[in-house]
């Protein structure tokens, strides 16, 4: 009987130390993952070149004509669709003297390129003075031209003019 | 009374098995590939994609259930901003959960929630967003989420 009574009381402490190691709390642990894709770079590789003007006389360059259109190269993640602002300006600035040139822009002055076009045969023609929305090609390559047009004024007065194009660009998510 | 201690020894041990409780991970919360300068926001709802926790034991116990979240994403150097909105948690603990319409919706993940462990026990989905900086490096980024279960005794 005192041997029953001893294991019976092992048992119970054995018991009662189970219990509360069975209640006590339990972790479960996950991870929250994420891949970056590269990083988009642009570089802006040619400068829009109007050349000498003659006063009172518009001068026009293509979009197409290579070496004097604006010309900006992008390269990102393959295949991703891209937003492209353009921030034209509407003069361009004496760069020594306060005087001004007007400077516009058509709703077909800029095209682009996935890598699969060329500035004479783009994929897409493209209004300057809006967003756009493209995707790089497979390459992760994206070219951008610019055309305008400057309108000299009879009296413009002589010597060099200059202003900033900006193209803005970023990743949509898409 | 060696009927008593068969008896003793069994109550204690039913006692003790019955209490028992386990977290099975179903699910990590992946964002998947992510564009810098984009912010990403994976939903409770989105199977797959959300955290998913099963934790089973006792039907009808009462658990407290608590996550410790990170606040960023990380790999070597570098990190992205992890954001947890007091909305991104969701529970279902009837036999068949739905993920996409859970019986508690829209819980704070950063406070102590308490709920009753069903008949298949309880399942937490949890969402999140996170944000990559316009110059993020590329690569991939991970963190550690917690969770913490423990029966409260009601």
């Amino acid at each position: 009987m005192k041997n029953i009574i001893t294991r019976a009381a092992v048992v119970l402490l054995l018991a009662v130390f189970m219990v509360p190691s069975a209640i006590s709390q339990e972790i479960g642990i996950i991870q929250a993952t994420a891949t970056v894709i590269s990083s988009l770079s642009i570089l802006g590789s040619n400068n829009l070149v109007f050349g000498s003007v003659t006063p009172g006389i518009n001068k026009i360059v293509p979009r197409t004509s290579a070496g004097f259109a604006g010309e900006w190269s992008i390269t990102g993640t393959s295949l991703s669709e891209l937003s492209l602002t353009l921030t034209l300006p509407t003069v361009l600035d004496h760069t020594s003297a306060a005087a001004t040139m007007p400077i516009s822009f058509s709703s077909t002055d800029a095209a682009i390129s996935d890598g699969t076009g060329s500035q004479s045969a783009p994929n897409a023609v493209v209004d300057p003075n809006g967003p756009s929305v493209f995707r790089l090609g497979a390459g992760g390559l994206m070219y951008v031209w610019l055309g305008g047009t400057v309108q000299p004024s009879i009296a413009q007065s002589g010597g060099d003019y200059a202003s900033n194009v900006t193209l803005t660009i970023a990743y949509t998510g898409n | 009374m060696r009927r008593l201690f068969i008896g003793v020894t069994l109550f204690f041990l039913i006692a003790a098995s019955s209490a028992a409780q386990t977290i099975t991970v179903n699910n990590n919360l992946v964002f998947g590939d992510m564009f810098p300068g984009v912010p990403n926001t994976i939903s409770k709802y989105t199977a797959g994609a959300a955290a998913e926790f099963h934790v089973s034991g006792t039907n009808g116990a009462e658990i407290s259930i608590q996550f410790t979240l990170p606040t960023k994403l990380t790999k070597i150097g570098v990190s992205i901003q992890l954001i947890f909105f007091d909305t991104d948690c969701a529970i279902d603990h009837r036999p068949n959960p739905d993920q996409s319409s859970p019986l508690f919706d829209n819980l704070d993940p950063w406070s102590t929630l308490l709920y009753r462990l069903g008949v298949q026990g309880l399942t937490i989905y949890l969402g999140g967003t996170a944000v990559p900086r316009i110059v993020q490096p590329p690569g991939a980024y991970t963190a550690d989420i917690t969770l913490t279960v423990a029966y409260t005794g009601a």
